[in-house]
């Protein structure tokens, strides 16, 4: 049996090989931090009145570790030519996180409080107060992974791409409004963040995990904005 | 074969003038330009940095550096060499950073606050962007530039400088 012919049989075998697992472990060499631009329009003179935090609660919305799962995929394998496409789902975890969610999302909330709420934040005595409870953050990221394998008598050709993303960070939280004691409102708010598609032959994919980290981080400036929003509307 | 290395022999010229030929890294768009900077964008490592119309009429000649010909173009017939803004803004756009940064630190009073807190930022970012525990050093740099910039364009321009802190690798 000729070399060429080992060479051909051992890139069928591993054709397409390498799913979940070694994707996984690529997402997790990379890390970032959380953190956004805060563009919302400055109040610079805020209305009479005062605001304070409550409570915020983060639950553990966010699983430890990055993970990746097959959804769905083939694999063709008919000799001279080989096609395969994989669809992967990956979900970011917080060990990909270099700051800790949630003081992330208390700190920037009380910043968007401060920067665009029509009432002056305070730390202590507030006729106004509110209380956050941070419920679920989902998140929707997609890779796929298309390839082929061609093999002529004495040339093999082989072509391997991925299409990762967009990654949609969508965080939900209950926010209750109270004045003097009394209930201003109960509502749930969401928060949804979203960024562009990487691909191309050359992408790497670890960059995937920082495009779910600014996805995340979109999504919680807005939902902070969104809160903001509906307490300037009292 | 002899046709062929001819006609290689005639295009290496051209290559190798348009690879000398880069578009400059750093690119000066004035307030209220009519033309937005995406204009000038040519690739994805290019930065912005937008100078208020006072500034922009003392530095006019650094506006129109988009190409390392219009740098070295600007350099044979550069006359005012003493006005601190003009050589911090003329080291950077020729990716000088120490230079520029000692100039900064020399000058910091006379520069204004606006370009002063940005070029802080933009030279850490050219110092530390490779160092991942800095990141979020340097996007609250960057916050703190974007409250004073006094142009519409900054919300973009400053975003995509926390793109780039992010994604650099």
């Amino acid at each position: 049996m000729k070399p060429i012919w080992f060479v051909a049989l051992g890139v069928m075998l591993c054709a397409g090989c390498g799913g979940a697992p070694a994707l996984e472990n690529l997402l997790q060499t990379k890390n970032g931090p959380l953190g956004y631009l805060y563009d919302s329009e400055k109040v610079s003179e805020k209305q009479t009145g005062t605001v304070r935090i409550g409570s915020v609660i983060v639950e553990d919305v966010l699983p430890q570790t990055t993970s990746v799962t097959e959804q769905s995929g083939f694999m063709l394998p008919l000799l001279v030519v080989n096609v395969w496409k994989y669809d992967y789902h990956s979900q970011l975890g917080h060990s990909q996180l270099t700051n800790d969610y949630k003081t992330f999302i208390k700190d920037s909330f009380v910043e968007e409080l401060k920067r665009s709420g029509k009432f002056s934040y305070v730390d202590d005595q507030s006729a106004m107060e509110i209380d956050l409870k941070i419920k679920t953050i989902s998140m929707t990221a997609p890779i796929r992974k298309t390839g082929n394998v061609i093999f002529l008598l004495y040339a093999v050709s082989f072509s391997q791409s991925y299409y990762a993303g967009p990654a949609e960070a969508l965080i939900t939280a209950d926010a209750v409004l109270k004045k003097d004691g009394t209930e201003v409102f109960t509502q749930q708010f969401t928060g949804v963040g979203k960024t562009g598609v990487l691909q191309g032959r050359n992408l790497d994919i670890a960059d995937f995990t920082t495009a779910m980290i600014e996805a995340l981080s979109l999504s919680v400036k807005n939902l902070h904005e969104n809160i903001v929003r509906e307490i300037n509307k009292i | 074969m002899e046709r062929f290395i001819q006609q290689l022999l005639l295009i290496f010229p051209l290559l190798l003038l348009s690879a000398c030929n880069a578009p400059a890294r750093y690119i000066l768009v004035s307030e209220g330009s009519a033309e937005s900077y995406r204009t000038y964008r040519e690739n994805a490592d290019q930065r912005f940095v937008c100078l208020a119309q006072a500034d922009a009429r003392n530095n006019s000649g650094l506006l129109a550096l988009r190409k390392q010909s219009d740098i070295e173009e600007y350099e044979r017939t550069r006359t005012d060499r003493h006005d601190p803004v003009e050589r911090i803004l003329f080291h950077l756009i020729r990716k000088d950073y120490s230079k520029a940064r000692d100039v900064l630190q020399q000058h910091d009073a006379i520069v204004p606050q606006y370009l002063r807190t940005l070029l802080h930022a933009d030279l850490a970012y050219e110092a530390d962007a490779r160092n991942p525990a800095k990141a979020a050093q340097l996007i609250k740099q960057y916050q703190d530039a974007f409250d004073i910039q006094p142009c519409a364009i900054s919300r973009e321009i400053i975003n995509l400088r926390i793109r780039q802190v992010r994604y650099l690798r």
